[in-house]
């Protein structure tokens, strides 16, 4: 599979080649209606699990990308096809979780750190996620590590990390998104990805 | 990318995630059967891959629906057109209805030259705005010029002196930059750690 790309939604045909993004939009502002929710269903789980990560907050989640969805179809005919409908929908709701953030004045800080004085690590309490996908995956000490890991990378690489494999963007796309060169994407992913293969050592083993 | 000055690591990661173009990832396959530290490079890889998959959430059942449902009952887009044609024909029609208007009372009147009088009003009123407007534009400029002609009556010494502590604030500002740089540099270093 191409990266961050995924198996076709819910309403689009098996083995038909899938719509592009740009031609259902035309159709879209041409009149069908229904061509919008072929693009809803594309990007929903992606936008939910990206908004997700963001927030770790799955009622929340779910409002803001239903809301980055109205916000996508108010401004529909001001969408430039020279750019991608995917990354046009990401950078809506990162601005949305940036500002819920910043509302909330919760920031992303890590889990786990170290004291200055001590070397012993201090855990960071967190507020409550229930109910949650992850409930069962925070009782597994291995998803709680994964969580600490990705949550404890600075902030730059956490983000790719986040763009790349939850909310699934492509290489390009994110470049795109973050108005950086392709190559620096690619050294910060793999980076931020040696970063998490070193605090998860224990788990990625055979 | 030239795959022949990269980190072989760094190509691993690229192979696993489907960003290396077909005849480089044929090569990288042979650098990996002969390299037992790639081959164990692209196992934890991997497997760190699929661990970060299984935290992805999907949205809830009937979300699609539900968009749809919230959705504006008529197109945004063909709303803003409408409006936009609306306008001008709007105003179109509202000037066409007073000229009329105006020349129909003068021609009922029976007053000669009443409807062109009423136009010359107009034009003249149109006039003397445009006016005003002009001359309220060059006072402003007059007043910044008149402002620059005080400066430059100053003594030499004080236009020198303001010269000198502006050049001393630029210096200040460009030294201080890295600096703030480095303390953000460090602290990210820190972080790290």
């Amino acid at each position: 599979m191409a990266a961050g790309t995924r198996p076709s939604a819910v309403l689009e045909p098996k083995g038909v080649p899938p719509v592009p993004d740009e031609e259902l939009v035309a159709r879209v502002l041409a009149g069908d209606q229904g061509s919008f929710g072929v693009l809803v269903a594309r990007y929903q789980d992606r936008l939910v699990s990206f908004l997700f990560r963001m927030l770790r907050d799955l009622d929340t989640a779910h409002d803001l990308a239903q809301e980055v969805f109205l916000r996508v179809y108010q401004a529909l005919d001001r969408f430039d096809p020279q750019f991608k409908f995917s990354t046009w929908a990401f950078r809506v709701a990162h601005n949305l979780g940036v500002d819920e953030l910043r509302r909330r004045k919760v920031r992303w800080v890590p889990l786990q750190r170290q004291d200055a004085e001590d070397d012993s690590p201090w855990e960071r309490e967190l507020p409550s996620l229930e109910p949650s996908p992850y409930h069962d995956l925070r009782n597994d000490q291995r998803g709680a590590a994964i969580q600490q890991a990705i949550d404890a990378l600075p902030g730059d690489y956490r983000e790719l990390i986040v763009m790349r494999h939850y909310a699934e963007l492509s290489y390009e796309e994110i470049a795109q998104l973050k108005r950086m060169p392709l190559g620096t994407v690619k050294n910060k992913l793999f980076r931020g990805r040696q970063m998490l293969k070193e605090k998860l050592a224990a788990y990625l083993g055979d | 990318m030239d795959s022949a000055h990269t980190d072989p690591k760094l190509l691993v990661d690229l192979g696993l995630d489907g960003a290396l173009a077909p005849a480089e990832s044929e090569a990288l396959r042979g650098r990996i059967a002969n390299d037992e530290a790639l081959r164990r490079e692209e196992r934890e890889l991997g497997k760190l891959h699929e661990v970060l998959a299984a935290g992805r959430v999907v949205a809830r059942p009937g979300f699609t629906t539900a968009v749809m449902a919230a959705l504006p009952e008529s197109a945004p887009w063909a709303d803003r057109k409408l409006l936009g044609w609306r306008s001008v024909l709007g105003t179109l029609a509202a000037v066409l209805a007073l000229a009329l208007g105006a020349f129909g009372i003068a021609g009922a009147r029976g007053v000669d030259g009443v409807g062109f009088a009423a136009a010359r009003a107009v034009a003249d009123f149109a006039v003397s705005t445009a006016l005003s407007g002009a001359g309220l534009l060059a006072a402003s400029w007059r007043g910044v010029g008149m402002a620059v002609a005080a400066a430059l009556d100053l003594p030499a010494t004080v236009i020198f002196g303001i010269g000198v502590v502006a050049v001393n604030a630029l210096l200040i500002a460009l030294l201080r930059r890295p600096r703030r740089r480095r303390a953000a540099l460090a602290a990210a270093t820190r972080r790290r750690r």
